[in-house]
Parts: C-alpha cells; structure tokens; sequence
C-alpha cells in the first residue's frame, strides 16, 4: 500500500487489549488521515454528553498518507478528544518526529479508551504493542520521564508522546507533547490522557512508507523545497522563530497587553525574536522534514533563573505568560514562565489566558487577596505568576480554581455574571495572541465559529490577510481581488475563512505542517494534490481536495450542534467588539478599531449553509457531503436548539 | 450577448465580500451549472476564469488579464 | 591532494530536521523512511542537540581498507568510495570499521550500502540541496576552511566589539 500504513491501533486500557484493525479504501478516501480519521472517530464514539474524563471516551492520534514521506513538514500529528475544557469538540496539533516514526512502526492512527488500573505507558516496537508500568514516571516533567524510557528500553533514538504533572492531574487545559518540546497545547487532550492513568506513548519503527511514482514524487517535493529556500517566511521564521511576529505584533497592534486592553507597548521588542537569538537562542530546531525549521531552543544565561533551559517558544507559548499578564520588562522572566509551563504541560495560551482573567478580576475588585489566598495578581507581577504557574498545574489552593478554566473558574469562586467579559473566551476557550482588532478580521471570524472551541487561530489561519501580501497575486488567485490581504478589512473575509478553513482541514489530513500553506505559500493546493496523488498513486482532485476539508468542517460543527451549541455561541469575546484599540506606541496602525464580526458572519453561514437561526448546518449540504447520518441525528436537535429551555441555559462550556 | 448588465457588474464589483453572490448570479443565468457551481467556490476564483475560457466566454489574453485583474477587470467583461 | 567536492557537516547548524534522510532516502530508494537513507541524524531532543552522520569522503578510508572483497573500494575520480553491491558478501566490517557509523546494512539485501554523493543527479548531492540550515554543504575542503576561518574571526570581532560597548 503506498502512502498510507493501512491499518489502525486501537487500545484500551480497561481490558488491557491491543487491536488492530484495517483501514478500507473507501475510508481513506473519504477521510484521508490525522484528524480527519480522528474527527470521525470521536463523532461516531464520544457521545457529546459524555464527561471528557470518563473511561469511555476515546482521544486519537492521527498521522496522514503524507506523514513521513519527503514532502515539506511532514511531522505533525493531530491529538483529537472531547475538550475537557469546553465540552465540546477538541484537538491539538504537534510537530517533532514522532508522527514520521508511528508511520515506520505501521500505522496511520492510534486510538486510546478505558482506564487503566494504574498509571501505565504504550510501547510499541513496530508490530509488537505492549502495555507497561509508569508508575514510576508519574509525577515526572517530560523531560526526566523520556530519559526514564529511552533509558529502561536501551535506545535513545525511540520517540515519545507524553503527558507532564497537569495533565496527570486533569487540569482542564493540559497539553500533550512529543519529542519532549513540541506541544498539541490546546483544548486540553493531556487531561483526557491523564484520566485514563496513560503517561506516555513511546515507538520505534523501522519500516518505510511506499511512494507510487518516486519520480514524480521527487520532482515535486524537490521543487517545493527549492521555492523555500527564497521564500520570505521561511527566512523570517528560520531566523527568529515565530517570536519574528513579535515586532508585526505590536506595530499593527494584536500584541497583546493586559489581557488584551490594549495591543502595543514600547518595549515589545525585550522579546522579540532578533532580540530572542541575540541572547537566549541555544539551538535551531526543526520538525521532520521541514525546510523552514522555526523551532527554538532556548537557554536563560543571566539573572536569577541563569542555567535553565527547554525546546520553544513559540510567540503563542511566550505572550500568554508573559505582556498578556503585563510582563515585559524582563524577557528572562517571559522564558522561565514558557519554561514552567512547559515543565507541567500545560497549554501556554490558556494558562496565561485564566490568569490574565484572574488578574483583570483583581484589577477590577471582583476578586481580592482573599480568594486568592494572599497572592496579589497585579500586572507585571513575575514572582506571583512564577508561583501560580505550579499551583494551577498541582491544582493548589487558588491554582484550584484556575486549573478549571477562566469561565469554570468564575462560577466556583461565586464571581458575579461580569466576571465573564474579562475571562475573554467563546465556548470556554480563549484565545492566542492575535486581538482581532489587529490580526486581524478573518481571524476574528474565524474565532466566532471555529470547530475546536472557537477563539482559535489554527481552524483557519488565514494568513491571506497578512503573509498574503507577500506573495504578489495570490488573494487575486484564491479570492478574486487583493482588498482582504490587509488584517483590518471586512473585504473578502468571509470567502477567505470559508477556503482557509477547508484549505487548513485537508492540510491537517495529510499532516504536513500548515507553516508551509499558511504563513508561508510556498506550497498551493495544486501542489499538495499533486504530492499526494504520487505517494498515493490515487487521482484526487483539487475540487476533492478542499470538499474534504469542507466535510471534516462540517462533520466537528455538528458535534458542536449535537452539544446543543450553535448560532447563538458564534460570538467573540465582547471586549474586541466594543471597545476601541488604545495607543500603545505612536507607530501603532489600528488605533481606535473595533471587530465587526456582524458585518461578516452571516455572509460567512451563506458558504457555510448554516440556518441563520440555528447555525446548523442544511441537510443539503450534508448529504452533498456525505454525511447524510449526520444530517439525520441533526434533524430532532434543531427545534431542541431553538426552544426557551435552552435559549435560558447560560452556556460559557459545556 | 452580454452575461450582465453593467448596472449589475458595479452592483458586484461595490460588494465587499462577492465570490458566492457572483457564483450564485452566473448559475441563476445558466452560465455554470450546480456541479461547476460547487468546484468553484471549492477550489477559488483562478478556477472561475479558466472554466469561462474553457467555455470561450473569455479569450486566451481576457482570461490572463482576469487571473491578474480580479473581478474588477472579469465583471466589466462579462457585461460586455 | 585531490580537492574534490565532498559533504563537508557544520553540526552547530544541524537543526535535526531530517530532511537530508527523507531526499537520500526517496532518490536513491524510491520509498520514504530512515533505514534505506545514507545520512543519518542524532538527536538529544531534551537538551536541544542534533548532529548529522554522514560520509566525510576519509582519504584513507577504513571502510575499504577492511573489506575483503573488494566490494568497498575508492572511486578516485569521485574522491568518495563505493560499494559495489555484487561484491559485497555482507559481513558488516565497514560499517564497524567507520569512525562516524555512516555506512548501513540495507534491509532489502543484507548488503553494506553507504554515500555515493548522488551520483548522476544534476544538482548534486540532494542532502546538501535540501538542508534548511547549511549543517551540510557540498563543496571542497578549501572553500569550507576558508569559510569557517572567516566565520570564527567574525564571530571574534562582534564579540570583541560588544566587549568594548560595554
């Protein structure tokens, strides 16, 4: 079989069984791989009542036909579950090599369910999978545990997926990683996989994956990495890692500052990303097979927290725990936060994003000393934040709180209704480091309706509105017209999210890395068609392409729907909508702009053919999608969606 | 025999967001049918010019012109 | 001395990305994965340490120098030797003979195979070709040392000019 290994592991850690089961054409057709295999899956066996932490549900690991082949990036591995976080549909999506070496031991997915007696790790050496003792990795930071396997199985060469203390302690927003560093942060799959007593994955494959044409598969990936060696992303990203966005940031005001009141400040470039490689940078990184190479390793050399070290940051890992908490004055204090949060395993975004809510609370008045047990959370506070960080992982005393999420945590502590305008979430998910009133309008739409919470910069990444502009005629090509390739235009950004989205989908299928599709454009879909069909050896078409994409779109809103989430939740956090940008530095270019989502959303359902009312998809076009058993468990569920009964339910999760 | 009227063409060519209005318009007149309706608006403009050259509803220079010039240069064209 | 172009591996630029593996791997193999590549990758992923493995063109290459048949033997012209498979009987002394563990046993053989610089391919050695970084660069030893003198009294200068800033 070429591209794909063919086959699926499933384990389940109740009964302790390893099954393995096959993968028809038609499956992979319709599916493809990564997360589209995994999107099915957790739509067909997570009912979307289930509680996220109960035995029952399932997280996947999905690899693509694409993953560990030739093409550009071809490392990234989607880890897709119910979000312990939102309630709702949820994954991550993680670079490093582990992905390549599942794809070696032969298989395209693995899916995890049950619990097992006590804490355990997976091993698999290509065809042989066994179940074996963790107890004496739990507890451990990522980093001591992958020495503790690579160790106690003789070779340092194996690659890992692990989980750190928070995800071990079911923090809602615990991350997942591999090859130690490189993290699937959002939406909380480490605490899935924490509930299911599971540390770890370790694998060793030393198979291939087969090319149909060879040659023609060498042609294009040859050509597509010749185009990336004068790509102007990849210099940018190569060079400073994606902290080279720091500077764009704040000039164009998405910085963000104080949980997002304002969007520039003077001194962002303490921790820019030519500031970061001056200083701190130890190693260039990068994920398999990829000719941009933004990873980062980083390396504190002076000051108080001189010595320590860890793989990152990514800008969305360093601004959360960082300017969004007012800290800015110390870039030391900036990586060592990245650096804690990486240690436990937590997602930096949401992390940094619960206490940002904290903190505005405490500005506010509506929290005090007293529910934080002494911990005065005032801006810029490093040495409460280096304290907190641990807390909220070991889910400690106020840390409790902030362990369940900003909107969660609002309810526990009896805060009053307004508390929630400053958690800055949709469906209980904040957002990464990108105000909408800056970068920009497609991703704020993208925000209000984005298939894994919502406040989400990877279900579109519409990078057409502002890498786009590097690459002369390409809105033109896509969109019809260059007006959407600046971030503060409503011009053509409700058809760029609907091809983002669908774009970013199919990408995710493959597994390669939307670095290469989106941020950068050296690789066009025609491209991706055409490295796929010879690896494949199959005929897809650009048409079913995209249509794939549009059908794993549709396939995560109706689990949504199923949660009895719709139009009403198709919102952005109020603040973006309501209140003007600020100055912060005199240069900044989006003083006084608000997000106008509504000028946007209804024209984006029109593509989407979602019931202005409901939000719900049209039968129509599920069944034009295949998805004709989605359109019927929809059908009853959309009168139920629009009765008083859940109209009066004040939903921030679910 | 023009597929819009001019009055038509600059209705689109003001609206901020037109690929699905102009789609929806062209099926409405007969110019692409529901399947090509569908791979357009999947795969993107590009693809709305090389099928109205494919249809001879643009020639070889037009169809270039349109790919660089967008819907400002395809729509005053088309009405024509 | 023949100053032939070889590989020549600057490892504080390896980045550990493998994309040196995956072209070896497809243009001499026609399949994608570590085991059929001539170039390897070490990594050490907590501590942020990658080094590349590959052929580094020996002068007096202990690879041929153990092979008893003559499989294993210094192609002059291309300053780099070669296996020829026919020959080759398998009994891995090269692969242990080589400083660097560049040389393998291929799984489909048995056969000890190792870098041939790509013979026949145009732009030359596809690792080099495709390395992001400039951790492997095809060139002479004269034009590397030359680079890497002018690179470290660079580095030299920037340090002796912050020194005085301060």
């Amino acid at each position: 079989m070429y591209g794909w290994a063919g086959q699926r592991l499933r384990v389940d850690l109740t009964k302790g069984e390893i099954i393995k089961e096959p993968l028809s054409y038609e499956y992979r057709r319709k599916w493809i791989g990564g997360r589209g295999f995994n999107s099915d899956v957790i739509y067909n066996e997570v009912p979307p009542h289930l509680d996220p932490y109960d035995p029952k549900a399932r997280v996947c690991f999905g690899m693509g036909p694409i993953s560990g082949t030739a093409a550009p990036s071809t490392g990234r591995v989607t880890v897709t579950c119910k979000s312990p976080l939102t309630g709702g549909f949820g994954d991550g999506n993680m670079g490093g090599h582990w992905g390549a070496e599942v794809k070696y031991a032969g298989y395209d997915q693995i899916i995890v369910q049950g619990r097992a007696k006590h804490p355990v790790y997976i091993w698999i050496d290509d065809d042989k999978v066994e179940i074996r003792d963790a107890r004496h990795l739990w507890g451990k930071f990522p980093r001591e545990a992958d020495q503790m396997i690579k160790e106690e199985l003789g070779d340092e060469d194996i690659h890992i997926v692990m989980i750190g203390p928070a995800g071990e302690n079911m923090v809602r927003f615990a991350c997942t990683f591999n090859d130690v560093w490189r993290a699937a942060g959002r939406t909380g799959t480490g605490g899935v996989i924490g509930s299911k007593n599971l540390k770890a994955i370790a694998v060793r494959g030393s198979g291939t994956v087969k090319i149909a044409d060879p040659k023609k598969m060498m042609d294009v990936c040859n050509r597509l990495r010749q185009a990336f060696k004068n790509d102007p992303m990849k210099m940018g990203l190569y060079e400073f890692g994606s902290l080279c966005l720091i500077n764009v940031a704040n000039r164009d005001g998405w910085f963000p500052w104080q949980n997002f009141q304002g969007g520039a400040h003077p001194l962002a470039n303490n921790m820019s990303g030519e500031t970061h490689s001056e200083t701190v940078l130890k190693h260039r990184e990068g994920c398999f097979a990829c000719p941009i190479c933004c990873g980062r390793f980083t390396q504190i050399k002076d000051g108080k927290y001189a010595g320590e070290e860890f793989g990152g940051p990514e800008y969305e890992h360093a601004v959360p725990t960082g300017p969004r908490l007012g800290i800015i004055e110390d870039a030391n204090d900036i990586w060592h936060n990245a650096r804690l949060t990486n240690d436990y395993g937590m997602d930096g975004i949401e992390c940094g994003g619960t206490i940002a809510a904290a903190m505005e609370w405490y500005q506010r008045g509506l929290i005090t000393t007293k529910e934080t047990g002494g911990l005065e959370l005032t801006w810029g506070n490093a040495e409460v934040v280096d304290k907190l960080i641990p807390m909220i992982a070991k889910r400690e005393g106020f840390g409790a709180f902030l362990a369940e999420g900003a909107d969660r945590a609002a309810d526990k502590l009896g805060l009053p209704e307004k508390a929630h305008y400053y958690s800055i979430t949709t469906r209980g998910m904040t957002l990464p480091g990108d105000d909408p009133r800056g970068l920009g309008f497609g991703y704020g739409l993208s925000f209000s309706q984005g298939t894994r919470g919502g406040c989400d910069h990877l279900r579109s990444l519409c990078c057409l509105e502002l890498s786009g502009a590097l690459y002369t005629g390409l809105n033109t090509k896509l969109l019809g017209d260059e007006r959407g390739a600046k971030p503060t235009t409503t011009a053509n950004k409700p058809y760029m999210v609907f091809y983002e989205e669908n774009q970013k989908a199919t990408t995710d299928c493959l597994q390669v890395c939307c670095f290469t599709t989106h941020w950068s454009y050296a690789v066009l879909t025609p491209d991706q068609v055409e490295y796929l069909n010879a690896c494949t050896g199959l005929d897809f078409t650009e048409e079913e392409f995209q249509e794939i994409g549009e059908r794993i779109y549709q396939l995560e809103r109706s689990y949504w729907n199923r949660c009895m989430s719709g139009a009403r939740e198709d919102t952005v956090p109020e603040r973006f909508t309501t209140e003007p940008m600020p100055q912060g530095v005199d240069y900044q270019t989006n003083v006084g702009v608000v997000f106008p989502l509504n000028d946007m959303l209804q024209k984006y359902y029109k593509y989407r053919d979602w019931d202005p009312k409901t939000g719900f998809p049209s039968e129509k076009r599920l069944k034009m999608l295949g998805l004709d058993y989605v359109a019927k468990d929809l059908a009853p569920l959309r009168a139920k969606y629009m009765s008083d009964a859940e109209k009066k339910k004040k939903k921030y999760y679910y | 025999m023009a597929i819009m009227s001019k009055a038509q063409a600059k209705n689109f060519c003001e609206m901020d967001d037109k690929m699905i209005d102009v789609l929806n318009y062209l099926l409405s007149k007969g110019v692409i049918d529901a399947k090509t309706h569908r791979r357009i608006l999947l795969e993107g403009y590009a693809s709305l010019v090389n099928y109205l050259q494919s249809k001879k509803t643009l020639n070889a220079k037009q169809a270039k012109e349109a790919v660089k010039g967008g819907f400002d240069y395809l729509l005053p064209v088309l009405a024509r | 001395m023949s100053d032939n172009k070889v590989l020549v591996f600057n490892q504080e630029k390896c980045t550990g990305c493998r994309s040196c593996v995956m072209g070896c791997a497809l243009y001499h193999d026609g399949e994608c994965g570590k085991v059929v590549s001539r170039v390897a990758i070490v990594r050490n992923e907590r501590f942020g340490e990658s080094f590349v493995v590959g052929c580094d063109a020996c002068t007096d290459a202990p690879c041929a120098a153990v092979c008893p048949t003559g499989a294993c033997k210094m192609d002059e012209a291309a300053g780099i030797t070669k296996i020829d498979a026919n020959k080759c009987i398998g009994c891995k002394e090269c692969a242990m003979a080589c400083p660097f563990g560049a040389i393998n046993m291929h799984y489909k053989t048995g056969k000890a195979f190792k870098c041939d610089l790509c013979e026949g391919r145009d732009e030359g050695p596809v690792c080099a070709d495709w390395c992001p970084s400039g951790a492997i660069t095809y060139t002479t030893p004269t034009v590397a040392f030359k680079a890497k003198r002018r690179g470290k009294l660079e580095e030299r200068l920037k340090a002796a000019k912050c020194g005085e800033e301060a």
